[in-house]
């Protein structure tokens, strides 16, 4: 299997043969079983990188609504200029409790790691934008990835399936 | 998706790619199917809060999320965003519709083309 880095995260590609014939002559091989074996251990890659993929993808799916609603707010609070903000808020799971919001320009915005910055509500909406733009393009790049590995995944299936039917019929000629 | 084909019939790079794109189209089916009722039960959500809002008085004050915090909202004021948050997911399905569709009639034709060439050697499922 030649690998060709594409720009798929340097995915090989995984190759299509045209004529099983003359592809076992140029790998210099009679043995089936063994080249099948190899597929199999690509096939075995791809889904792994798939798993891995997939689990990215998830993550950001996650993200995505998590940013909307923070977007959501902070909006809300930049938008708000006058009177007092009457609000339930989560206090702890399942567990609301009263607040008056008085209108603000400053907000507090989780980085990570127990940091905690202030920011204010134009520049936390701008980061907010920011980041969920760069969320979205992460989701959008992965979503093409994952649609490239399912075609070298197909490629590989149908090639297993070519060359397993190549090599019953020849032991059935063997045989005969 | 599986496929078998059998050696008697040539498969052409053409046909792989056919394959591919069939296997490609049919998982973005699949998770299009997914949105589309994840979005109808969303609607159902609004309309039914909206119901409820129906039977309440004018003067009582609504908490509506906004991120993760409710704000006290008259309620006119909440029926509006509902009713903005509606057209929102109405949008978003009739989109995801017409991507539906575009997809089945996509595969519908790759499907012809493909058991064409390979009859029951090659097995598309959905």
């Amino acid at each position: 299997m030649t690998a060709e880095v594409s720009k798929h995260l340097g995915i090989p590609e995984a190759v299509f043969v045209t004529d099983v014939d003359s592809f076992m002559k140029e790998m210099g091989t009679t043995d089936a079983e063994s080249l099948l074996r190899k597929l199999e251990e690509n096939y075995q890659k791809y889904k792994m990188m798939e798993i891995t993929l997939l689990q990215k993808k998830k993550r950001l799916q996650h993200q995505i609504p998590e940013l909307k609603s923070t977007l959501d707010i902070v909006k809300h609070l930049h938008e708000k200029k006058t009177g007092t903000e009457k609000s339930n808020f989560l206090l702890s799971a399942a567990l609301y409790a009263k607040a008056e919001i008085p209108p603000t320009e400053e907000v507090f915005l989780w980085l990570g790691a127990n940091v905690m910055l202030s920011y204010s509500t134009s520049e936390a909406l701008d980061l907010l934008s920011q980041n969920n733009k760069s969320a979205t393009k992460n989701l959008t790049s992965i979503k093409s990835d994952l649609e490239y590995l399912r075609d070298q995944i197909t490629t590989t299936e149908v090639t297993m399936a070519r060359l397993y039917n190549w090599n019953v019929k020849k032991r059935r000629t063997t045989a005969s | 998706m599986a496929t078998k084909i059998d050696n008697d019939i040539h498969v052409t790079l053409e046909d792989q790619k056919k394959i591919n794109l069939f296997a490609r189209k049919n998982g973005r089916l699949n998770e299009l199917r997914a949105d589309v009722e994840e979005a109808k039960k969303r609607l159902q959500n609004i309309e039914d809060a909206s119901d409820d809002l129906e039977l309440l008085d004018d003067e009582e004050t609504i908490g509506y999320k906004i991120g993760e915090v409710f704000i006290d909202h008259s309620l006119t004021h909440t029926q509006e965003l509902l009713e903005q948050d509606k057209k929102n997911v109405e949008e978003e399905i009739t989109g995801l519709k017409e991507s539906i569709a575009d997809v089945e009639s996509l595969l519908k034709n790759l499907k012809v083309q493909l058991y064409a060439k390979f009859g029951d050697n090659i097995n598309l499922e959905e």
